[in-house]
């Protein structure tokens, strides 16, 4: 049964002018988050996620992408692309059904995406992949210096709720351009955050290169 | 006594050749044809030199062996072209150079003989032969800076002497007082000696038959210049502002920072403003948003003391409240008088 442990993010965007309907989605990995893979390996039904409702309600027919890192531990779908894109089932799940690992060992994310209408909803499957003939529990130690293993790879489930306000759309829209696009936007107040975290403002230095 | 002669003539005759079948060519242009018995290398200034290229071919069908070539003359050498003897196959060649330069004004001569081959060779050195004018021709694809370009030096006809010129390489910076030590060819400074020989319709920097140069990190003008003599062509190159330049972007994490460094160029020297902005794992953007800043002042306090011409590495420690490690990525944007230029995605 899966456990939600953590909600890494919950953010509310709203629109002084929306006054449409609301779409909310979840997201939840209900199967493969925090998997150890040899290099070179291939994986067979590796991932898979649930999209639902604010009620738990299953979404069906949501679009899935799954994003691997373009650098570093990663892979390969048999697509020949690091994007893969699933259409969700009738029970609002998609899973992902085949991938190829690099050679690259240490920690990666899978970034995820769901969209139905107006609304998205994100979240990050963490996998490991090991050295020639390294351990898990190694591959885990290796590539999370900043954080403790086991907290990571007893995370089964993380959540990420995206509200979005139909017509105005904001946030729903600034997701899907960093989804689809890579390239951000200037901040607006509809920006997504994470609350745990802030940057304060820097020191500059100029010199030679 | 002419009783006496003719069966000596006669025996002559009849006896085989003292000498191999040689038959000796001039080789020009890749094409080979027979010299005259006098053969004339032609005009050259005092001190310069002339070079004609031989070759001589075994005519018969059987080996045969070249044991005397000698070049035999004031100015001209080498006095043994080749070095002897030398095994011929049927049908084959040997070929040699002979040169020839002298300080005086005069005429000059030389014999030329080889296994039964004798030919007169003849040059002249005289005063007032011109020297080429050059014409310059510049290859940069992208009048930018950060560009490398060449630059080569021709003539309309081939020279009618050897010698040799300068390339200068002049830059007028669009902000007065601007140094960039960038600009310079790629041999070092900003003058290039090339040489030329009779005949040639290129001069050479060297072994190469261009000189390439860097345009620098600074926008202006280029100006190259090629002087042969007392002639010289021009040619200007106009290198406009431009946003920065961004060679590279790198991210480091930290406990409780994280730093940003930035290499590039601006050939303004009016970089300023610049704009961070973080992202986690999912690519949202972290609080507190793109962040600004301004550091004209810094940029300007650098490049009044920098002899690296538009280059510069910029450092942004920035301090961070919460797990550092939840910062994926960034994106940087620095802006100058031509604009804004972003650095795109960078994950640490």
């Amino acid at each position: 049964m899966v456990r939600i442990l953590a909600a890494t993010a919950l953010v509310v965007a709203l629109s002084t002018t929306a006054t449409a309907q609301v779409a909310t989605l979840q997201i939840q990995i209900i199967e493969g988050e925090g998997g150890v893979h040899r290099p070179g390996s291939r994986s067979a039904r590796l991932l898979t996620v649930e999209v639902t409702d604010e009620t738990g309600r299953p979404v069906p027919n949501a679009v899935v992408s799954f994003h691997l890192p373009e650098e570093g531990p990663s892979g390969m779908f048999p697509n020949g692309l690091r994007t893969e894109v699933v259409t969700g089932d009738e029970r609002g799940r998609a899973s992902l059904r085949s991938l190829r690992w690099n050679r690259a060992a240490g920690r990666l994310q899978i970034r995820i995406i769901a969209s139905k209408e107006q609304a998205r909803a994100g979240i990050v499957s963490f996998q490991y992949i090991t050295e020639d003939g390294g351990s898990a529990a190694e591959a885990r130690t290796r590539s999370t210096p900043d954080k403790p293993a086991q907290k990571i790879s007893r995370h089964r489930g993380r959540w990420i709720t995206v509200l979005a306000l139909v017509g105005g759309g904001a946030v729903a829209g600034a997701l899907a351009a960093r989804g689809s696009s890579g390239a951000p936007t200037a901040q607006t107040a509809a920006a997504i955050t994470t609350p745990a975290i802030t940057i304060g403002n820097p020191t500059i230095t100029v010199g030679k290169p | 006594m002419n009783g006496l002669w003719i069966p000596i003539l006669l025996a002559a005759e009849l006896l085989p050749s003292a000498h191999p079948d040689l038959q000796l060519f001039v080789v020009e242009n890749g094409a080979m044809q027979t010299p005259p018995p006098l053969y004339d290398l032609g005009a050259v200034a005092p001190g310069d030199l002339a070079t004609t290229h031989f070759r001589l071919r075994n005519q018969s069908n059987a080996t045969a062996t070249l044991s005397y070539l000698e070049v035999r003359g004031t100015g001209f050498g080498p006095r043994n072209p080749i070095a002897l003897p030398v095994t011929l196959g049927a049908q084959a060649t040997a070929d040699f150079t002979v040169t020839f330069s002298a300080p005086n004004i005069g005429a000059y001569s030389a014999a030329l003989d080889s296994e039964g081959i004798s030919v007169i060779l003849y040059a002249t050195v005289k005063a007032g032969i011109p020297l080429p004018t050059p014409r310059l021709a510049i290859d940069l694809p992208r009048a930018h800076s950060a560009q490398q370009g060449s630059a080569q030096v021709t003539f309309s006809a081939p020279a009618a002497r050897g010698g040799s010129g300068t390339l200068l390489l002049d830059f007028e910076p669009a902000v007065e007082g601007t140094v960039d030590s960038m600009i310079a060819f790629a041999s070092g400074g900003r003058s290039a000696e090339f040489t030329f020989a009779r005949g040639d319709v290129q001069a050479q920097f060297g072994n190469s038959a261009a000189a390439l140069f860097q345009t620098g990190t600074t926008a202006g003008r280029l100006t190259l210049t090629a002087q042969i003599g007392g002639a010289s062509q021009e040619a200007t190159v106009s290198i406009d502002a431009a946003p920065i330049g961004i060679s590279g972007v790198q991210g480091r994490r930290s406990s409780g920072t994280i730093e940003v460094q930035v290499t590039g160029f601006d050939n303004t020297r009016t970089a300023g403003t610049l704009a961070f902005t973080f992202f986690d794992g999912v690519g949202n953007t972290i609080t507190p948003g793109t962040i600004r800043t301004n550091v004209s002042s810094i940029f300007r306090q650098f490049y009044h003391t920098s002899d690296s011409g538009g280059s510069f590495l910029l450092r942004a420690v920035f301090p961070v409240t919460g797990d550092a490690g939840q910062i994926a990525g960034f994106e940087v944007s620095l802006g100058n008088s031509a604009g804004a230029a972003t650095s795109g995605s960078t994950q640490f």
